[in-house]
Formats: structure tokens, sequence, C-alpha cells
């Protein structure tokens, strides 16, 4: 009876993992660009940013993109892109680069220090897209951790209880700063 | 070759690499999801294989879904009904989400065209899903 159940139980939760689960990670990364593309148009209507500067268009066009094919971001295809970029010309690599960047150059430097702090937020959204999947955070991250720990030469039990203090330490200043900064 | 050509067949190579390292990625990334969604089924019927393996010479009861139904505690159908009933909600809060997004969409992309009539739009279906042509 209970390994039935459990097995319908197990049947159930790689279904929520697999289908429903990814489907709100895509929504939720397609949100927080959403509100990132948002936030610069307010700033160019409010005219910190020209909506015919070529940094606000490059930028606008970069989360059109990323929202469009958020669907597709996964580790795998972002691991076989930047294995297959390390093969290829770096000539080749920098005139296709070239499109980009030279959108950007073009803007003033004010526009384009403006602009920066967008890419940025959302190159972090999309790194917190590919590492919340699931089959990421089932393989990858605890075997890269323990590479990284042995390679350090830490034992992990002994340091334990000391890594959580520190940690909790840390995020414990961290609130601290942000209760203070009104 | 002038230097405006060189340059602009640097830049088609480019092109044509880039498109081809996207093909290739998108490829692989669809196999591996394709592997490891062949990986969850196969796991599953493995353990329901291994469950009727081992029911088979224990119970007396040949109907497995009848003894089942008849053993059902109400522990566990508390336990379930919280897992079906947090499925439910969660998929009635994202229809409600999807429906609001159509509402308002429309409205905003006007509003916004208005401030900035070169608007780019992010090719999303009303209700913010992926455009069928992008799947």
């Amino acid at each position: 009876m209970y390994l039935i159940t459990s097995c319908i139980s197990l049947a159930a939760l790689l279904w929520l993992l697999l289908g429903p689960y990814n489907d709100f990670r895509v929504d939720r990364l397609r949100q927080e660009l959403f509100g990132l593309r948002d936030e610069l148009f307010d700033r160019a209507a409010s005219g910190a940013i020209g909506f015919d500067s070529s940094a606000y268009m490059a930028t606008r066009q970069m989360l059109n993109g990323m929202i469009r094919f958020s669907h597709r971001l996964s580790f795998s295809r972002l691991a076989t892109l930047v294995l297959l970029r390390r093969f290829q010309d770096p000539v080749v690599v920098k005139a296709f680069d070239d499109g980009l960047e030279a959108r950007l150059m073009a803007a003033p430097v004010q526009d384009r220090e403006l602009v920066a702090r967008y890419r940025q937020i959302a190159n972090v959204c999309l790194a917190r897209h590919v590492l919340s999947s699931p089959v990421v955070i089932a393989l990858v991250i605890p075997f890269v951790l323990l590479l990284v720990l042995r390679k350090l030469g830490i034992d992990v039990a002994q340091r334990l209880p000391s890594i959580f203090r520190s940690t909790a330490t840390y995020f414990d200043r961290f609130a601290f700063k942000l209760g203070r900064a009104v | 070759m002038s230097a405006k050509g060189k340059a602009s067949v640097e830049r088609l190579q480019a092109e044509n690499a880039f498109l081809k390292r996207g093909g290739i990625a998108e490829e692989v990334g669809k196999t591996v999801r394709f592997l490891v969604g062949a990986a969850a089924a196969c796991f599953v019927a493995y353990m329901f294989a291994l469950c009727a393996d081992s029911l088979a010479g224990k119970s007396t009861n040949a109907n497995i879904l009848v003894n089942l139904a008849g053993k059902f505690e109400a522990s566990l159908l508390l336990s379930w009904g919280v897992g079906v009933g947090g499925v439910l909600y969660g998929r009635g809060q994202r229809k409600l989400r999807k429906s609001t997004t159509e509402r308002l969409t429309q409205r905003i992309v006007e509003l916004e065209q208005g401030i900035d009539p070169n608007r780019s739009s992010s090719k999303l279906t009303k209700t913010g899903d992926t455009n069928p042509e992008d799947r």
C-alpha cells in the first residue's frame, strides 16, 4: 500500500519539478525582465535618457530578446554556447559582438552608464534562472561545491558550523545596513 | 577586396557562426530535456515495477486498485488533498494572472506607444505566453 502511494507521490513530484515548476521559472524570469524594461522606459519618459538613444534602443532590444526566448534558456544550452564559443576564432567572435557594443559605444557616456545597471541586473536574473533549474540543483551544484571545497582542502563536516556562523553574521550585518537605509 | 567589403564578409561569417552555435546549443538543450524527462519516466516505471514485484507474493487480493482504495487512511487522504489542492490553487492563480495580463497588455502598449512611437516589443502573446512561432 505505502509502496504504491510512494510511487505515485514520486511520479507527481517529478511531474511538478519538470513541468509546472519549470513553467513558473520562465514566468518569473519574464516578470523580472518586464519589470526592468518598464523601469528603463520610465527613466526614458522622465528624460533621464532619450527614446532615440542608441544605448536605450539596444538595451531594450536586448531585454526583448531575453523575454522572448526565456523558455529556451537552460544550463545545457548555455554551457554548450560557452563551450562552442571557446573553440571559435576570436576575430569572428569579435566581429559579431561589435553589433551590440557598437550601438552602446555610439551613445553618450551618461546613457551608457545608465543602461549598464539594467544589463547587469538582467544578467543576474538570467544566472538565477539557470541556477534554479531542478537538474542543476540536483546534480551540478553539490558536485561543484564539493569539488571546490576539496580543491581548497576544506573538510566540510569540520568547517560547517563555523561557515554557517560567519554566513549568518554577514546576513545580520547586511540586514542591519538595509534597515538603517530608509 | 576593399576594407569595407572585408569587414562585411567578417560580419556575415560571424553571424553565420553565431547561428550555427545557437542551432547546436538548441539541439543539445532539446536532447538534454528529453533525456531528463525520459530518465524520470523510466525511474518512476522502474519503481512501480519493483512495487508490483514485491506485492506479488504478499497480497491475496488480486486487484491492487481495489485494495488501494480500501486501505486509504485519513492522514494519507489529507496529505493528498493538500497536494492536489495546492496544485489546483496554483493553476487557478496562474489562470487569473494570465487573464489580468491579457486585460492590461493592450492598454499599456497603446499608452507607451503614445510616448514612444518606435516602441519595440518582446513578441509574446497577449497573455504573456511564448509566441507559437518561437517554440
